[in-house]
């Protein structure tokens, strides 16, 4: 009977969680259960990001502890042409399997675009319509990183899923990463998750990365300009604005469709006014779902083998040089309009032209009134910022187009 | 050790580059040209009833800016145990409102409600028995 006890125990320990440590490679898992300790610190110490930051870093940590079945790897990492077999995912995956569907199939990036756009108010954009150029401006950061990832041996869709972090948009760098790395263009070795994990670290890295490169491209004299107060907008403009973006940019750039014709429902439901228990549910409940599945799903697809590697760090270098890069090509083009405009828009603006919506706009905001306490640059900078999410999907859309 | 992949020649780099960012600006250039338009036919639209008002009297008409509340308008409700500064945060939500919609609003009286029910058990009650 001991000898059975004690057999029944060995069997256990084989198949616990602490023996998969102890196994070939287990030692890699628990450095990515380390590195999804230092996220969530990141999001709850310093409450960088934490809505997503902390479901991410939850299902790292998931992920990484050995045998728990909860995400399956082999069942998504399909090469040679073949297509994902969802039906064996439905009868052989895990609880994070399921919910990964959701990003793998593009549902939860637009769906988290109708309640960004029930949430946002576009008259800062509709008052002064050239926030939109700045908004196109920052978009520079997408495409010059595109120039570094193609350096550094990425392939097309690789460097367009890198590109995209500089829009500063998680959803639209998840959704264009899980569209292009599939198929023969997945390579195995960056995938959807180290893409939102980088995006969403520089997200909330923002005040810290941009104030410096704000600075360094400005004048003392043009960050102190005080901008003139932006125009009432009527409730028919607010109304006509999502309709006929909708319109141009699904005519224009049929792939960036998905994204805006999502962003702006909600906005309609926003601004018509009817649509009160709809918008309500998109605002709150259905964007919160999404943002725990979104988070948790992404995060489990960080596997060790997927972040301790040199392709990882290429990633996460180009990143920042794409946040960079976006934020200085919007300055850049600020300070143009400053000279055009003989000094009446203050180039701070131009760094809210990368989405990052609204964390961007507070950060002009506080450069400017650093400068002079009485300006107050907030809602002329969210002009750039909305117009940088749609710039951003416009990006999306163009990259989709052409990496595919 | 910088080298392009297989299939990323320089000229698609290029391509994708200069693609991207005319699509980018152009796209918005279209959003721009619109919202100048339609700010122009609606402000087209406003600025006659707007102008016809002043023409006969001296008094700034009320969409170019705020409400106007004259002195004995104010003392007519401190009577009423408001203080200047309740009535001007009034006054202002009444002249954006009155901007918005383009209607002309005029304050005739502003008096205290009954205390029977406070403005959260308001809401609530409201909140609650909104049909669905």
């Amino acid at each position: 009977m001991i000898e059975k006890f004690l057999d029944t125990l060995v069997d256990l320990a084989a198949e616990s969680g602490i023996a998969g440590f102890l196994a070939d490679g287990g030692w890699k898992n628990l450095i990515m259960i380390g590195i999804s300790f230092i996220f969530m610190y990141l999001a709850i110490g310093k409450g960088y990001e934490p809505l997503l930051l902390l479901p991410i870093s939850f299902g790292m940590m998931l992920t990484n502890l050995p045998f728990t079945e909860m995400y399956h790897p082999e069942l998504w990492n399909i090469s040679g042409g073949a297509t994902i077999d969802y039906g064996e995912i439905l009868h052989e995956g895990g609880l994070l399997d399921i919910l990964y569907m959701g990003v793998k199939l593009q549902v939860y990036p637009p769906l988290i675009f109708l309640g960004i756009g029930a949430m946002t108010d576009f008259a800062p954009l509709i008052a002064n319509p050239k926030s939109f150029l700045l908004g196109a401006a920052a978009q520079g950061g997408i495409f010059l990183t595109f120039i570094g990832a193609a350096l550094l041996g990425f392939n097309a869709a690789e460097a367009g899923s890198i590109a995209i972090i500089g829009g500063a948009d998680g959803p639209t760098a998840i959704y264009v990463s899980s569209k292009l790395l599939t198929g023969d263009n997945a390579s195995g070795a960056i995938d959807t998750g180290t893409i939102a994990l980088a995006a969403y670290t520089y997200m909330a890295l923002v005040p810290i990365i941009q104030p410096p490169i704000m600075k360094a491209l400005t004048t003392k004299k043009e960050r102190q300009v005080k901008m003139g107060q932006l125009r009432p907008v009527s409730k028919t403009e607010k109304i006509i604005f999502p309709i006929a973006v909708t319109i141009v940019i699904a005519l224009l750039v049929p792939s960036a469709a998905p994204l805006v014709g999502m962003l702006m429902l909600g906005n309609l439901m926003k601004e018509s006014g009817v649509c009160d228990r709809l918008v309500k549910t998109a605002q709150n409940e259905l964007m919160n779902i999404i943002t725990i599945f979104l988070g948790i799903s992404v995060g489990a697809t960080t596997t060790a083998d997927k972040i301790l590697n040199t392709k990882f760090l290429g990633v996460i270098l180009l990143g920042v040089a794409a946040f960079c890069l976006g934020t200085a090509s919007g300055v850049l083009f600020g300070k143009l309009m400053y000279i055009f405009t003989k000094g009446k828009v203050n180039p701070l603006i131009g760094s809210a032209g990368v989405s990052a919506v609204p964390m961007a706009a507070r950060v002009s905001q506080n450069v400017g009134q650093k400068e002079n306490p009485t300006n107050y640059l907030l809602m002329h900078a969210m002009g750039p910022n909305v117009a940088g999410v749609i710039g951003s999907a416009v990006a999306a859309g163009v990259l989709l187009s052409i990496c595919v | 050790m910088l080298m392009l992949a297989e299939e990323m020649t320089s000229s698609y780099v290029a391509a994708v580059v200069i693609t991207g960012l005319v699509v980018v600006f152009s796209a918005l250039l279209i959003l721009v040209a619109l919202l100048y338009l339609m700010g122009a036919i609606f402000h087209r639209k406003k600025k006659p009833a707007d102008a016809a008002k002043p023409a006969s009297t001296a008094k700034p008409s009320p969409s170019a800016g705020a409400t106007i509340i004259k002195a004995s308008d104010v003392a007519v409700v401190e009577q009423n145990g408001l203080s200047e500064e309740i009535v001007a945060a009034i006054s202002a939500a009444v002249a954006m409102i009155s901007e918005s919609s383009g209607k002309k609003l005029l304050i005739k009286s502003i008096s205290r409600s009954g205390n029977s029910r406070s403005s959260w058990s308001q809401a609530g009650k409201i909140d609650n028995t909104r049909p669905f």
